[in-house]
């Protein structure tokens, strides 16, 4: 039998499909660390829309500690570098072709760095935030600026900027999904009425939610579907001197209001794990106590990762 | 009556067949009968169970294989014998990118995972291991053939193999392994890539 050596395998010819096949087998830091510079077809297939479809960055957090002094926290410079090369290197490969981006909500993401990445994903359609204690008002205006593909957000625990969801309203006219991993009081509840009257999809689970914010929610926002109240304290405001009480089950006149919604999730179960987590944590779900990846659940399938 | 009619015959029998022939829960017998299909089962039972079909290398050299193993493996074997492309009398299927000595492997592949079907995950894990035990040039021609005769499982398995391959090395090695002497870059690129980023060469 001839000896096949006569002809020469040149793997840097290999055809473009099967590479791509191939590098999509790899995790984000795996394809970031160099693939792309070991021939000019490589880069090429490296560069390929379908392994940017979505840009997962959740399994990254950041190096930090607590300060008492604003921002409040204190990244470790080896750990930002990091995340700078990461998506400096991801963001050029991808030429714009990111539709979700997510983010860890531990991952304390600076103004510089959300920039960057704003302007490199023209065409996203789904962002998952993350903490945001180093992202100034303006760096976040102006990345939602650039976004105007933008139909769904999650966002870690709010310092309440109905700024945000204003910003939105202006430049994101296709925005119906929505996800806050934090409270949701009557304030956020009439901005939400106020600039995202479209809203389809909506989930607070995990947290505190007063009777009167359900009842906004349900009231005004016209065009809403989805709602997923899980696992959420239901409190509701009485007189003096208790000042507001837990409610037990979801009474009647709410169900009634709620019939419309093709979903309506609710979870009020004291055997239920997330429902006691969320009453221990007071309505603020530490999530870093709990099992990895737990903030990523949701009730609502185009919201769980 | 051609063995081609046959065939046909018995596709079309078999939807009614095959529902009363599963309630039978047959097992198989010796080595004769190496998977519980209705439709093999029939074969069977029709006295042609083990019918072959003949591939020729691009070294013109015949391996004989049954069909139902290619058939089972191959998505373009399956479309040719489907179609009526291929007399069995006297055809035989060209496939001129494909070497004597990977077409025996890939055959190999195909027949061991056919008759091995129901082994345990694990046996069946160690023996594709060390099926792909090769140099980067067969590595290289068997992708070629897995791919042209769209062998599903086997291009999984190789494309599985190569990105551990890849994973984790530096690109001086990556280059080395899969003996890729020109990179494609102009020399400044090169230049200007490994000064950026030094740790990844």
């Amino acid at each position: 039998m001839e000896d096949g050596d006569y002809s020469i395998r040149r793997w840097e010819d290999l055809d473009i499909d099967i590479l791509v096949k191939i590098f999509q087998l790899l995790d984000i830091f795996e394809l970031t660390a160099g693939i792309a510079h070991v021939c000019s077809a490589w880069r090429m297939a490296c560069c390929d829309p379908l392994l940017w479809k979505t840009l997962d960055l959740s399994m990254l957090k950041s190096n930090f500690i607590k300060i008492p002094l604003e921002p409040f926290v204190y990244v470790d410079g080896r750990s930002d570098r990091k995340l700078t090369r990461l998506l400096k290197i991801s963001l050029s490969l991808s030429r714009q072709s990111i539709m979700t981006l997510i983010f860890h909500f531990n991952l304390y993401v600076s103004d510089e760095q959300l920039t960057y990445t704003a302007e490199r994903c023209p065409k996203l359609r789904r962002l998952v935030l993350p903490a945001w204690n180093r992202i100034k008002k303006t760096g976040m205006c102006k990345a939602i600026r650039g976004w105007k593909d933008l139909e769904s957000l999650t966002m870690p625990s709010i310092a309440n900027p109905p700024y945000l969801l204003e910003e939105i309203s202006n430049h994101c006219k296709n925005f119906s999904e929505l996800k806050i991993m934090g409270p949701c009081d009557i304030y956020f509840a009439s901005s939400l009425v106020a600039f995202l009257p479209k809203l389809k999809v909506l989930s607070l689970r995990c947290s505190m939610l007063y009777k009167d914010v359900l009842i906004e929610i349900l009231d005004r926002l016209q065009h809403l579907e989805v709602l997923n109240i899980s696992h959420c304290i239901l409190m509701e405001a009485v007189p003096p001197p208790q000042h507001k009480r837990v409610v037990r089950e979801i009474d009647q006149s709410i169900r009634q209001k709620a019939s419309r919604l093709r979903e309506f999730i609710t979870c009020m179960d004291d055997n239920c794990i997330m429902c006691n987590r969320t009453r221990t944590d007071e309505g603020l779900v530490r999530w870093y106590k709990y099992e990895e990846g737990l903030w990523k659940a949701d009730e609502v399938r185009s919201l769980a990762l | 009556m051609e063995l081609l009619c046959i065939r046909q015959w018995i596709s079309g029998l078999l939807p009614t067949v095959k529902k009363w022939l599963s309630a039978w829960c047959i097992k198989p017998v010796g080595g004769a009968l190496v998977r519980q299909e209705p439709e093999y089962i029939l074969l069977a039972l029709m006295g042609s169970p083990l019918k072959k079909i003949m591939l020729c290398s691009s070294e013109k050299e015949i391996f004989s294989v049954e069909e139902q193993v290619m058939v089972q493996h191959s998505v373009i074997i399956n479309n040719m014998i489907e179609d009526g492309s291929y007399n069995h009398e006297e055809s035989k299927i060209p496939l001129d990118c494909v070497d004597s000595k990977t077409l025996k492997k890939v055959i190999d592949y195909c027949t061991h995972h056919t008759h091995h079907h129901n082994d345990n995950q694990e046996d069946l894990e160690a023996w594709d291991a060390q099926f792909l035990n090769v140099d980067s040039n067969g590595l290289y021609d068997l992708l070629m053939a897995a791919n042209y005769l769209e062998i599903r499982n086997l291009l999984d398995l190789i494309y599985g193999t190569i990105k551990n391959m890849i994973k984790g090395k530096k690109i001086d090695e990556i280059r080395r392994i899969f003996n890729i002497k020109d990179h494609g870059f102009t020399p400044e690129e090169e230049e200007q890539n490994r000064k950026e980023y030094p740790h990844f060469y």
